[in-house]
């Protein structure tokens, strides 16, 4: 069997701490703090929609204020029940303009998941959706992207939330390039 | 479409198989085989969020471990269509989905093991109706098993049965249920179950029941006894207590089964020159499997450090045999135990760790030498006995560890997972992995024989749901 010596471990060391060296690619960022008014929906069996997980919250954070974006979160007793009326993105957009307390931009998340299967000891389920930025005051001009990706739970007591929280890295990612779509149209 | 792979270049310093061990009692990790399986998901009618308006789609599944380069085989023969099933949910009553087709459906999974003690009509084709509130499932099946039981010799075996599960507390649900399999019996039916009536066990076991039948019966060829119909029956209880969301503890699975094995129907034996079909129900009927498997998931430093722990303990009784060692008679206990740290989002280290006992119930089963051909029980040589080597229990420790890539970020199950691993097996019993090893101690074997109780294997693999 062999034997571990000092070298090796060094080695092996060092190569682990050069991982947090990895270069990472620059983001877009706005001119000047731009005041974003946000608003998440998840929406799957029930018949209304309800919050994002905070994990998902957490990370659309982390993709505006990276772009100089600052986002003030409208509440979900706010949102729930004129978001659970209306169900296109652009009757959405348009209520989220009218009720943006004078923010600059607006960002629309909509999100819905689906239990689809047992496969290989797991639950997998769709997430898909959209994600919507622009002005407040010419909301058609939004632009958007779609999400869709199937995460993959353990547990069968995991709901809705669960499967949003499991794609928070999608959605993040997704945020990021319809972000940095958006910034570089207006610079 | 939807899917799973694993696959992998295991480099094995011994030049044996590619896997640690024998099988994923001492944990699932390197000590399974490369698979693939996809799986087409065609919603015909998609569902709609926030609605009760009907819906539908077809799921159809090929899996196998054919993949070419990481084992023997490489070709699509390997595969198995596995699934198939159409679901309508909304149809009739509300929050209700009818499925026809392949019904198989679990409890839950103990990741650790890849093992589901809480599965039901893994074997039946049928028809089911799922009923889902927030709180509370039930599902009640009817369908036949008798295509996956015996695929080259169909009897029908009618398979009703029913899962539920009870959501108590947010962290807290339980559930249960069962399935009951019954072949009828079948006059004129070479297939449904029957025994053939006057042969000896000890000789079946043997392999020479007919030969112990023309001894006792010269001449009287003419005479053999034709068998007897009957009817078989068999089926499997399953409980599950998950419990989590506090704390430190992300969730606990707890799941147990009871199940009775379906009869074998016929074995083959060859006796001068001729085969014989036997039919061996009463042979086969007492087989019974009794698993209890346990898995916890703890985040002991959030963010930085996760750990699941699992145990399996099994116990498989035959009360038809008490003489011959088997694998259906044996008892086995393990726990593994597995580390993770999050040295960033996307790079791992793995540790994992386990132990594990495995007692043969009927005498030895395990060759601690390679010369234990010479041994027996008591240490003598017994040609004509029925145990094999020179002990009755093998004891399994392996260590593995490495660095793993998760790009989905952290998480103990997070996927797609790229690992680099090394692990190390020692056990009691010589040479316990899959290998091409000779085993002969003749003295004209020209390659020699090795005592070896360790085992170091590399692993480069991957495995992903998609």
């Amino acid at each position: 069997m062999p034997t571990w010596n000092r070298r090796a471990v060094l080695w092996g060391s060092a190569g682990l701490a050069m991982v947090g060296c990895i270069p990472k690619t620059p983001v877009q960022t706005a001119s000047s703090p731009t005041s974003v008014a946000v608003a998440g929906v998840l929406a799957g069996r029930r018949d209304t929609v309800h919050a994002l997980p905070e994990g998902v919250w957490r990370r659309l954070d982390k993709a505006l204020t990276a772009r100089k974006l600052v986002p003030s979160v409208l509440p979900m007793s706010t949102v729930r029940d004129p978001l659970s009326k209306r169900r296109g993105t652009p009757q959405r957009l348009d209520w989220l303009a009218e009720n943006s307390g004078g923010a600059e931009a607006l960002m629309l998340v909509e999100l819905e998941a689906f239990y689809d299967t047992q496969i290989q000891g797991r639950m997998r389920w769709t997430v898909r959706g959209s994600l919507s930025i622009g002005p407040t005051d010419a909301p058609e001009k939004s632009l958007q992207r779609p999400v869709q990706t199937a995460v993959f739970l353990q547990f069968l007591h995991q709901a809705e939330a669960d499967a949003a929280l499991e794609a928070a890295t999608t959605i993040e990612r997704v945020a990021g390039r319809l972000l940095d779509d958006w910034l570089r149209a207006r610079t | 479409m939807t899917g799973y792979v694993r696959a992998g270049a295991r480099p094995d310093f011994q030049g044996a198989g590619a896997t640690l061990g024998y099988w994923n009692l001492y944990g699932r990790l390197m000590n399974e085989g490369p698979y693939a399986m996809i799986e087409l998901d065609y919603d015909i009618i998609e569902r709609e969020p926030m609605s009760r308006e009907p819906w539908t789609d077809l799921h159809f599944r090929v899996e196998g471990g054919a993949i070419s380069r990481a084992s023997a085989e490489g070709s699509l023969g390997g595969f198995l269509t596995s699934q198939l099933y159409v679901r309508g949910g909304n149809v009739l009553f509300p929050d209700v989905t009818w499925q026809v087709g392949t019904l198989d459906r679990f409890l839950g999974d103990l990741g650790l093991y890849d093992m589901r003690p809480a599965q039901i009509f893994f074997e039946t084709v049928g028809a089911s109706a799922l009923w889902e509130r927030p709180r509370f499932e039930w599902l009640v099946g009817f369908g036949d098993s008798g295509f996956f039981v015996n695929p080259q010799a169909y009897s029908t075996i009618l398979t009703p049965g029913t899962l539920f599960r009870v959501k108590v507390l947010d962290q807290l649900e339980l559930g249960g249920g069962g399935m009951y399999r019954y072949e009828p019996e079948g006059q004129g039916n070479v297939n449904a179950p029957h025994q053939t009536p006057g042969l000896d066990y000890e000789s079946w076991i043997r392999g020479e029941a007919v030969q112990t039948w023309m001894q006792q019966n010269p001449n009287r060829l003419i005479d053999f006894p034709n068998p007897t119909s009957t009817d078989a029956q068999s089926g499997k209880l399953v409980g599950y207590l998950g419990t989590g969301g506090y704390g430190p503890v992300i969730w606990n699975n707890l799941f147990v089964s009871w199940e009775r094995l379906h009869p074998q129907t016929t074995s083959t034996e060859l006796y001068e020159g001729s085969e014989y079909t036997l039919y061996v129900h009463d042979f086969t009927d007492e087989r019974t499997v009794f698993l209890v498997g346990d898995e916890l998931q703890l985040r002991v430093i959030p963010g930085r450090f996760d750990i699941a722990w699992g145990g399996l303990y099994g116990r498989h009784k035959d009360g038809d045999n008490d003489i011959a060692p088997s694998d259906h008679a044996r008892t086995y206990m393990s726990t593994v135990l597995r580390g993770q740290v999050y040295i960033t989002d996307t790079v791992h280290w793995l540790t994992e760790t386990s132990i594990a006992k495995e007692v043969s119930e009927n005498g030895n089963q395990f060759r601690e030498h390679y010369d234990s051909i010479f041994a027996n029980t008591g240490g003598m040589p017994d040609a004509r006995g029925l145990e094999n080597g020179d002990t009755d229990t093998r004891y399994t420790w392996q260590g593995k560890a490495g660095v793993v890539l998760n790009p989905l970020g952290k998480g103990l199950y997070s996927r797609p997972s790229l690992r680099f691993l090394y692990g190390a097996q020692y056990s009691n019993q010589n040479n316990a992995f899959g290998n091409s090893f000779v085993e002969t101690i003749d003295q004209y074997n020209a390659f020699g024989n090795v005592e070896r109780h360790w085992h170091h294997v590399l692993s480069l693999e991957t495995e992903a749901w998609f």
